[in-house]
C-alpha cells in the first residue's frame, strides 16, 4: 500500500493502464455504434444497413485481440482491418441514412476514434501516442475514400481530433511528470526498506537483550548471591557455557536463545504426575536443579508439532518464568498447566508468591518484558500476566500451531515426539 | 469485489503528480462549452440557460481540482457528487437554454464535458466509483434527451438520440475506470512479485545484521563482564569483592539493557549522526513503538525530507496520547519559503494521509507544523 510503483516499471505501468482505458473507451464506442445500427434498422426496416453492421465485427474482434495480448501483430491487423471495416462501413452508411452526409457524422466519429484508441503493443508500448497518430490516420483515410467515392461532403472532424488531443495530452503528461515522481517516489521505498531492516534488527537486538538478561545476569546474581569461598561446580559450568553461548554463534542463526542455563536431560529424575512433554524439560530441570518443586500438569496435542523457533521461543519464556518465581515471589514451588489443541498451545505457569503490581516498574520487569512476553510475541504468540501484591502471580502463555503443522499429522497420541523438535537449540527454518 | 483500494491509496505521489491533467480536464470540459456555446448560438432560445450550463461545468471543474489537492487527499466522496450533481444541473440548464430549438442531440457539449470531468477522477478514485459517476450522469443525460425528443427535427429513432447523448459520459467513464482499475491492479501485482523477493532479501540481510548485533553485544560484555567472569573462573573462588563487584555489574548490565529496551525506533532514526538538520524527540510513553509499518514507513520518509535541511532546520518531533487516540506532532524551524514549502510538502500530506487521520500543514513563515493522528485499536 501507498507505495506506488519503483520508477523503472512505473511508465510501463502507466503505458498498459492507459492501454487499458483506451480499450474501454474503443468498446463502448463500437458497443454504442452497433445499438445506433440496429435501432435506426429497427425503425426503418427498409434499409440495407447489415453490411454495415458486419463491418463492426472484425473491429470488435480484433479489439479483444489487442487488449488480450498486446501483440504488435494484433494492433498492426487491428488498424488495418480496421480501416478497411470502416471504409465498407461508411459506405453503407452513406448510401443508406440520409442523415449520414458528411465525413464527420456521429456515426462515422466513434469508430474512427475506436481506431484512434489503438492503445500502444509490444515493444513500443511507450509509443502509444504514434500508434494512435496512425489510427487517426486510417480513419480519416478511410471515410475520405468512402466520402469521394459517394460523393459526400468530406469535412474536418472536429471529434475525433478531440479525441486524438485527449490521448496526446494525457500521454504527454505521463512522460513529463514522470521525473518529478521518480524524484520522490525513492524517498518512499527507500524508508520502507530502512524500516524493514531496522526492525529486523531490532527483533535481533531483542533476542540478544534476551540472551544477556537470561545468562549473564542469571549468573551475576548467582555470584551476588554466593558466600565468599571456591566455586560450586554447578556455578562454573553455567558460567562457561553462558560464556561460550554469547561469543558463539548460534544464537545468531535463530532459535539458540532459549534459555542457556537450562539444563536438559534431567526431567525424568524426579518421579512426578508429568507426561513427557519434553519442549518444557529443559526449564522445567533447570528450575528444579535451583531448588524450585515444580509440578507440571496437562498436555496439548499441538505441542509436537510446534515448529523449532517457536518451541524454542516457548521453552525460554518458560524458563524465565520459573526464574522469577524462585527469584522474586518468595515461593518455593510452582504449577505449570498445559493444555491446548491442534491450533495453539497455552502454557500457564502459577505462583503463590508475594505477586505484584504488573503496571509498576520493577525489577523484574525487563525479565518479564523481554525474555517472557517479546519471546513469545516475536513467534505471533500471547503472554498475559496475571498478579496482584499479596496474590500470587499467573503468567499465561499462548503460541499458535502452524495449520500446516496440524493438517497433516493426526491430532491425538502422543504429544511428544521429543528429540530435536523440542531441542532449545535448534536453529529456526 | 472487496474493498479494492483507490489508485490515490495504493499511489499518493503519484496521484499527486496527476493533478495539471486534472487542472487540464476542467479547463478541457469549460473550453468545449465555451466553443460550443459560441459556435451554436444561433440555436439557443435562452441565453441565460447557457451562461448557466458553463457556470455549472465551471463550478465542477472547480470542485474536481482543489478535491484532488494533496493537501485534501483523500478524494472524498462528496466531491465526487458534487461534481456529478454540478455537471447534471449543467446539463439541465443547457437544454433549457436551447428548448424547442435544438435540432439535433449531438450539439449538445454537456455530455462530452461531463464525460471528461469524470475522467478527472480516474487518478484519484476506485474504478467502480468512476464507473458509478458516469453511469448516474448518463441516466440524467438519458432523462433530459428524452424530455426533449418531442422538439428534435433530425430523421432519426428516437433510441438514436438517447445513444448520441450518453455515449460520451459512457465511453470516458469506462475509460477512466478502466484506467484506475488497471493501475491498482498493476501496483497490487508488482507488491505481491517484490514481497517474495524482498522476504527471500530480508533472510540474507537478516543474518548479517545478526553477527553485527552479535558483535555490538560482544564488544559491550568485553569492556566489564568477560573480563570479571574469566578473572573470577581463574581464580576458582570467590572473594568478598567479587560478590560485591557481581551486584554492581549486573546492575549496570541490567541498566543498559532497559535503557535500550525503552528507546524507540524513532528515537534510534533521529539521533542518527547521519542527518544533517537537529532533530528533538519527546515521546514519554515510548507510543512511536505502538506505530504500524507503513506509518513508521511514512513517518521515516518525512522525515527524512525535512532533515535534509533545505527546507527547515530544528526537527521536533512529539508523540502524545489523547486516550485511544495517538497525537504526533512535527515542528521545525522554516528556512525555505512558505510557498516553496508548501509545495514540496504536499505530496507527502497526500501520503500521510493515506495511514493517519486529521492531517495538518500549517506553514507560516518562520515554522512549519505538521500535525496528525490515529486511533490505537
Amino acid at each position: 500500500m501507498l507505495l506506488g510503483l519503483p520508477a523503472h516499471l512505473a511508465p510501463q505501468a502507466m503505458a498498459r493502464s492507459l492501454a487499458r482505458a483506451q480499450h474501454a473507451l474503443a468498446a463502448v464506442l463500437l458497443a454504442s455504434v452497433a445499438v445506433l445500427l440496429v435501432a435506426i434498422q429497427v425503425a426503418t426496416p427498409s434499409l440495407l444497413l447489415w453490411p454495415a453492421f458486419v463491418a463492426l465485427l472484425p473491429v470488435g474482434g480484433l479489439l479483444v485481440a489487442v487488449a488480450r495480448t498486446h501483440a504488435l501483430l494484433a494492433v498492426v491487423a487491428y488498424l488495418a482491418v480496421g480501416g478497411a471495416c470502416l471504409y465498407w462501413y461508411a459506405v453503407t452508411l452513406f448510401s443508406q441514412v440520409s442523415a449520414v452526409d458528411a465525413s464527420d457524422a456521429f456515426t462515422l466519429s466513434l469508430p474512427k476514434i475506436a481506431l484512434v484508441m489503438v492503445g500502444g503493443a509490444g515493444p513500443l508500448r511507450r509509443h502509444g501516442l504514434v500508434w494512435s497518430a496512425a489510427g487517426f490516420l486510417v480513419g480519416e483515410l478511410a471515410t475520405l475514400a468512402a466520402t469521394v467515392q459517394t460523393g459526400q461532403a468530406a469535412r474536418v472532424d472536429v471529434t475525433t481530433l478531440l479525441a486524438f488531443g485527449l490521448v496526446a495530452v494525457v500521454t504527454v503528461h505521463g512522460d513529463l511528470v514522470r521525473d518529478r515522481v521518480r524524484r520522490r517516489q525513492p524517498t518512499l521505498h527507500r524508508a520502507a526498506r530502512d524500516e524493514q531492516a531496522d526492525r529486523v534488527r531490532h527483533d535481533l537486538e531483542l533476542q540478544a537483550a534476551a540472551l544477556v538478561h537470561d545468562t549473564v545476569l542469571g549468573d551475576l546474581a548467582a555470584v551476588a548471591s554466593s558466600e565468599p569461598g571456591p566455586l560450586r561446580p554447578a556455578l562454573v559450568e553455567a558460567v562457561t557455557r553462558d560464556l561460550e553461548s554469547l561469543v558463539g554463534h548460534e544464537w545468531a542463526e535463530g532459535a539458540g536463545v532459549a534459555s542457556a542455563s537450562a539444563t536438559p536431560g534431567r526431567g525424568g529424575d524426579v518421579p512426578g504426575t508429568e507426561p513427557a512433554v519434553s519442549l518444557l524439560d529443559a526449564p522445567v530441570a533447570a528450575a528444579r536443579a535451583s531448588g524450585l518443586d515444580v509440578r507440571l500438569t496437562g498436555d496439548a496435542p499441538g505441542l509436537a508439532l510446534l515448529p523449532p523457533a517457536t518451541a524454542a521461543a516457548l521453552s525460554g519464556a518458560v524458563g524465565q518464568c520459573l526464574v522469577n518465581v524462585a527469584r522474586h515471589s518468595g515461593a518455593d514451588q510452582a504449577e505449570i498447566v498445559v493444555y491446548g489443541d491442534a491450533e495453539g498451545v497455552t502454557v500457564m505457569v502459577v505462583d503463590d508468591g508475594v505477586g505484584f503490581d504488573p503496571r509498576a516498574p520493577r525489577p523484574g520487569r525487563l525479565g518479564l518484558d523481554g525474555s517472557v512476553v517479546g519471546r513469545v510475541e516475536r513467534v505471533g504468540g500471547t503472554a498475559q500476566v496475571f498478579s496482584a501484591p499479596g496474590s500470587g502471580t499467573s503468567v499465561v502463555l499462548t503460541v499458535p500451531v502452524p495449520a500446516e503443522a496440524g493438517a497433516g499429522t493426526p491430532s491425538t497420541g502422543a504429544p511428544t515426539s521429543g528429540g530435536a523438535r523440542s531441542t532449545p537449540r535448534e536453529p529456526s527454518p | 469485489m472487496t474493498a479494492r483500494p483507490s489508485p490515490q491509496v495504493v499511489d499518493p505521489l503519484g496521484a499527486a503528480a496527476a493533478r495539471p491533467v486534472t487542472l487540464a480536464a476542467a479547463l478541457a470540459a469549460l473550453a468545449v462549452g465555451a466553443v460550443a456555446t459560441v459556435v451554436g448560438s444561433g440555436e439557443l432560445t435562452r441565453p441565460v440557460g447557457a451562461v448557466l450550463a458553463l457556470v455549472g461545468v465551471a463550478a465542477a471543474g472547480v470542485v474536481l481540482y482543489l478535491a484532488s489537492s494533496p493537501l485534501r487527499a483523500p478524494f472524498r466522496t462528496g466531491a465526487v457528487v458534487a461534481v456529478v450533481v454540478l455537471a447534471a444541473l449543467a446539463h439541465v440548464a443547457s437544454a433549457w437554454a436551447t428548448w424547442g430549438g435544438n435540432p439535433v442531440v449531438r450539439d449538445d457539449w454537456v455530455p462530452l464535458a461531463t464525460g471528461v470531468l469524470v475522467l478527472g477522477l480516474c487518478p484519484y478514485r476506485r474504478g467502480r466509483d468512476v464507473l458509478l459517476a458516469g453511469v448516474a450522469s448518463a441516466g440524467l443525460v438519458a432523462a433530459v434527451t428524452l424530455v426533449q425528443l418531442p422538439w428534435f427535427t433530425t430523421p432519426v429513432p428516437d433510441a438514436v438520440f438517447v445513444v448520441v447523448a450518453v455515449t460520451p459520459v459512457l465511453a470516458l467513464a469506462a475509460a477512466g475506470a478502466a484506467f484506475s482499475t488497471a493501475f491498482v491492479g498493476e501496483v497490487l501485482a508488482w507488491r505481491d512479485r517484490a514481497s517474495g523477493a524482498r522476504e527471500a532479501a530480508l533472510e540474507l540481510h537478516r543474518t548479517a545484521v545478526a553477527r553485527s548485533v552479535q558483535q555490538d553485544r560482544v564488544t559491550v560484555l568485553n569492556r566489564e563482564v568477560v573480563p570479571f567472569f574469566a578473572e573470577v573462573l581463574e581464580r576458582g573462588g570467590l572473594t568478598a569483592d567479587d560478590v560485591a563487584r557481581a551486584t554492581v555489574v549486573a546492575d549496570r548490565v541490567r541498566a543498559a539493557l532497559v535503557e535500550e529496551a525503552e528507546r524507540t525506533w524513532l528515537e534510534a532514526l533521529l539521533a542518527s549522526p547521519a542527518r544533517p538538520a537537529r532533530a528533538t524527540v519527546d515521546d514519554p510513553g515510548a507510543l512511536a513503538a505502538e506505530l504500524r509499518h507503513e506509518q513508521r514507513t511514512v513517518l521515516r520518509a518525512l522525515l527524512g525530507v525535512l532533515g535534509e535541511g533545505r527546507l527547515v532546520d530544528d526537527v521536533h518531533v512529539a508523540v502524545g496520547a489523547e486516550g485511544h487516540r495517538r497525537r504526533v506532532v512535527v515542528r521545525a524551524a522554516a528556512h525555505a519559503p512558505e510557498a516553496v514549502r508548501r509545495q514540496q510538502l504536499a505530496p507527502w500530506v497526500a501520503v500521510l494521509r493515506v495511514v493517519f487521520d486529521d492531517v495538518r500543514l500549517d506553514a507560516s513563515p518562520t515554522a512549519l507544523t505538521l500535525e496528525f493522528s490515529y486511533d490505537q485499536h
